[in-house]
């Protein structure tokens, strides 16, 4: 008997609390309330240099069975030189002409070229431009190839070098 | 019997002279109450409404070639499109910029405005990707500089640190920083302004360690919500 009475109560509490509780709650939702939203699309730019033409300058001074042969590859990316019959003392010089494709200008950062050890071939590049501007503005330069006096007369040598480019400098305004 | 008609006739003799009571003089005064509701309406005010707030060099001297002649030029703007719009009804603020960059920063310069009749507050500022790259949009940060005028009509300057454009990293740097703000009706929230330039209300900006290629052409959408609410009501003894 007595338990039933406690469950009477603890009902009536419930409900008490049920009611008070979606009471409060019709209060809160009756404030005035806005939105306001700020509704943002940001899109990236890009960066796309590539090479767009190459030109071996020709060296009347040259041993004519010296050829030298230049190609782009990869898109642009890439630029590969051979080098046959190659002399002591002998260069090759190809200019290139840089474009970039990309929305932001962009400077030139050289690395030194890789080359195997003790190699008697050295290869130079003359930039004309520190910096190159966005939407196909140009550059232009020259890759010089040298064959050192020591060059073994039956090994070939692999040269590897790279254009870097990257975004200029941000500044506040 | 006698007793009987006695009382009869005082019964009517009382209903007669309750008549005559009723019949006298009467006036009644009436009250008439009108109760209207008050409007909350909160708005954006902008002109330009979007600012470019870094730059990229440009450039500058004669033709390309062998003479090494080209330098860097004046700092010049690369974001395109670059712009900001209210709707007519003031409740959205469209943004949309283009061709953006590792370190690029860009500001919107815009008032909020409370031109209803009662006072509110910030109750919470929700940031939702709506669409676009999710790793790009982590890579944005975003920060506050207002002003505003206090209970004593005097203006206040609050700062909100970059944090990330979350609901949980600035959305609550937001609301931590206007939990004391009450914008009564005319006031506004507005951006902060010295003697020489303008600083933007808000101000976004991407990651400046982005490297390679990493995220070129990618976009991301997003929103920022103000929810605003009615002061709570004080009970006045």
């Amino acid at each position: 008997m007595r338990s039933v009475r406690f469950l009477t109560k603890l009902i009536s509490f419930v409900l008490s609390a049920v009611v008070l509780s979606i009471g409060i709650m019709g209060v809160s939702y009756s404030y005035f309330t806005g939105v306001n939203r700020i509704s943002s699309d940001v899109s990236m730019g890009s960066i796309d240099v590539i090479f767009s033409n190459i030109e071996v300058v020709p060296d009347s001074a040259a041993d004519p069975s010296c050829t030298t042969k230049a190609r782009i590859a990869d898109n642009g990316k890439r630029i590969e030189i051979d080098i046959e019959n190659a002399r002591p003392g002998g260069t090759s010089v190809i200019s290139y002409e840089v474009t970039n494709n990309g929305t932001v200008p962009v400077v030139y950062e050289l690395k030194p070229s890789i080359v195997e050890e003790q190699s008697p071939v050295s290869l130079n590049i003359c930039a004309s431009s520190c910096c190159i501007k966005e939407n196909g503005g140009q550059a232009w330069g020259q890759i010089v190839v040298t064959v050192g006096d020591s060059i073994d007369g039956l090994r070939s040598y692999d040269l590897d070098t790279e254009l870097n480019f990257q975004q200029s400098t941000v500044e506040g305004s | 019997m006698k007793k009987a008609k006695i009382l009869a006739l005082i019964l009517v003799a009382s209903l007669m002279l309750t008549g005559g009571a009723y019949a006298l003089w009467n006036q009644s005064v009436e009250l008439t109450t009108s109760a209207a509701m008050g409007e909350m309406d909160v708005g954006f005010t902008c002109d330009k409404c979007i600012y470019p707030l870094t730059l990229l060099p440009g450039i500058a001297g004669g033709s390309y070639g062998y003479g090494y002649s080209h330098t860097y030029g004046d700092y010049e703007n690369y974001m395109n499109p670059l712009t900001g719009t209210v709707s007519a009804d003031k409740q959205t603020l469209t943004v949309t910029v283009g061709k953006m960059y590792p370190g690029a920063k860009y500001g919107l310069n815009f008032a909020i405005e409370n031109s209803g009749d009662v006072p509110f507050k910030l109750q919470g500022v929700t940031i939702t990707r709506t669409d676009g790259n999710a790793d790009l949009f982590a890579r944005l940060k975003g920060s506050f500089t207002f002003m505003y005028q206090d209970a004593n009509g005097a203006m206040q300057q609050r700062t909100v640190a970059a944090s990330a454009l979350t609901t949980a990293g600035l959305g609550e740097a937001i609301v931590t920083a206007c939990s004391d703000i009450v914008v009564y009706p005319g006031a506004q929230i507005i951006g902060y302004a010295n003697q020489d330039n303008v600083t933007t209300i808000m101000q976004v900006s991407v990651d400046d360690t982005i490297s390679g290629d990493e995220f070129e052409n990618d976009s991301a959408t997003f929103t920022v919500d103000f929810n605003w609410q009615q002061c709570a009501p004080v009970a006045v003894h």
